[in-house]
């Protein structure tokens, strides 16, 4: 892989994806678990698709799928244009930082295993760090850092090699709300700079609105899904015009969906509405 | 300290017998004799010549092989049962068949310590790289580690502090061995100086050779401790995630 010294520079492949009848299976001598169950959907390049869903209805799991770092049961991922391997990155949920390498070794990472040359990884990685507003942390180790720059220092290490797919869990999840706006922002700003495919999970229905050209609304164990909505606001987006009638209305047509799942998966009484 | 103050008026006052616990004024008289004449000092040269010469042999043996163990399954499945049959043997009751196999030389004595050494250490490794966790190699590979790249920067670190405690089982395993094939089988060093003293009825340079083994395996072990601090400079947490 050619290093570039400018991170602008190397354009995405035009990667599209189709997710096609995939299924997963975990077997384990306390009773397989049926994590996913048939799930398809197809999305194009430069897309930002979210996909929201109760908890354990295998959003990771189907990350991990796409990635390549389970196998599916049945079911393919196909990426498109097929002749070349797209770069993907992922931003793992609990952040998966190495505690022994310092925070601008750790967002090196993945420029350091393409054999990109120590000074010119070290600055792309330090460029990032200062877009993602922890430049001055670099010669940390990550526990001196809290739960939410830890998953900024996650981020800057997947955006640094510059992928042409980009898988983010919760990325936002470990955030107070002012941060986490910020965080919204510059992630937009990164990719519409880039334009990369982005498939973010989150459980925030807002947040998914608020971000994504799509949403992806995923059933309760096994998981399904169960629609997709197109999301009608213009780019570029103003994060802060939250108030929208037709977010509300997408957010509550989200819920009314996601609500049954949502209280199985706390064993609640269905609501008397 | 009251013991020992105990210890000194009971052996001036030959209530215990001064010829097997010779008074610790004595003895510290006759260790500051020792080291004075030099004889102590050679002595212990020798002894950590031979201490060194076997930890590096057995203990590099030992984290490579570890290393490999620990990371391919295949090596594990081949080397297992070998370990499980050699290690429990005392590594002395060797002695006879590697003084067979190497000479009377320093060889053999060398080739005996590297022997003790070697199963520590490739026990500790082997467990440090199988502790990985299942996420983190996950994380490396997505990342596109592999090879070199992946054992310094994930392998290495990750099992570094159990590597460091099988340097440690194998330096106080080591140390023991070494003195006693210097008992056994050697004209110097401090093990053979202790039998020396011991034939001559020289109590006191028995005890002040005790002295400094005590002091060797005290010395060595902070040595061990001080690498650890340089090696390991972070606080390690076992879950660094984003859970705040
Ligand atoms: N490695 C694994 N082995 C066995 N079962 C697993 C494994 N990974 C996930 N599962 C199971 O698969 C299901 C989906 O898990 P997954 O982590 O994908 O859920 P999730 O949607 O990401 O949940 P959350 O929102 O809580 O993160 C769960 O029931 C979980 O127990
Ligand atoms: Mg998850």
């Amino acid at each position: 892989m050619a290093s570039n010294a400018d991170p602008g520079k190397v354009a995405p492949l035009r990667t599209a994806l189709r997710v096609d009848q995939l299924m997963k299976r975990f077997v384990s001598q306390r009773g397989d678990v049926l994590a996913l169950d048939r799930v398809s959907f197809a999305a194009s390049a430069g897309e930002f698709v979210c996909l929201v869903g109760p908890s354990g209805c295998g959003k990771s799991t189907l990350l991990r799928l796409i990635a390549g770092l389970l196998a599916p049961t049945a079911g393919n991922v196909v990426f498109t244009p097929g002749q070349a391997q797209p770069q993907i990155a992922m931003v793992f949920q609990d952040a998966g930082l190495f505690p022994w390498l310092r925070v601008v070794d750790n967002v090196a990472f993945g420029l350091e295993a393409r054999g990109m040359a120590p000074a010119v990884r070290r600055n792309e990685a330090l460029e990032l760090l200062q877009r993602t507003g922890l430049a001055e942390f670099a010669g940390h180790y990550p526990y001196e850092l809290s739960g939410g720059m830890q998953q900024r220092v996650a981020l800057a290490r997947a955006l640094v090699t510059q992928p042409d797919l980009l898988l983010l869990d919760e990325p936002f999840r470990a955030l107070d709300a002012q941060t986490r706006l910020l965080m919204q922002e510059q992630l937009l700003r990164l990719w519409e700079a880039r334009a990369c495919l982005v498939l973010f999970v989150t459980h925030d229905i807002e947040e998914a609105i608020l971000l994504g050209d799509r949403v992806l609304v995923m059933s309760g164990r096994p998981g399904q899904i169960l629609m997709e909505l197109d999301v009608p606001l213009s780019r570029p987006r103003d994060l802060s015009g939250r108030s929208h009638v037709e977010i509300e209305e997408m957010r509550w047509r989200i819920w009314k969906m996601l609500e049954p799942a949502a209280r199985s998966s706390l064993a609640l009484p269905p609501s008397e509405a | 300290m009251a013991a020992l103050v105990a210890w000194e008026l009971a052996a001036r006052a030959d209530m215990i017998s001064p010829l097997f616990f010779p008074a610790p004024s004595a003895i510290l008289a006759t260790f500051w004799r020792m080291l004075i004449r030099g004889e102590l000092v050679v002595a212990t040269g020798y002894t950590l010549a031979r201490l060194s010469a076997g930890l590096l042999l057995g203990g590099a043996l030992g984290l490579v092989l570890g290393l490999l163990m620990g990371w391919s399954s295949a090596a594990r499945a081949l080397a297992e049962p070998v370990v499980a049959a050699v290690h429990p043997l005392p590594k002395l009751a060797l002695l006879p068949l590697v003084l067979i196999l190497f000479g009377i030389g320093e060889q053999s004595k060398v080739v005996l310590i590297a022997l003790t050494a070697f199963f520590p250490l490739l026990i500790n490794t082997t467990a440090g790289v199988r502790q990985i966790d299942a996420h983190t190699w996950e994380v490396a590979r997505h990342y596109g580690a592999r090879g070199w790249m992946l054992l310094r920067r994930v392998v290495w670190p990750a099992s570094l502090p159990l590597v460091l405690t099988g340097a440690q089982l194998s330096l106080n395993a080591a140390l023991v061995v070494t003195v006693a094939v210097e008992l056994l089988s050697a004209q110097q060093g401090l093990g053979a100086t202790i039998w020396l003293a011991w034939q001559t009825l020289r109590t006191e340079e028995m005890y002040a050779t005790l002295i400094v083994i005590a002091l060797v395996g005290m010395l060595s072990n902070l040595v061990l401790v001080r690498l650890e601090h340089r090696l390991i400079p972070r606080k390690r947490k076992d879950e660094s995630d984003g859970r705040a």
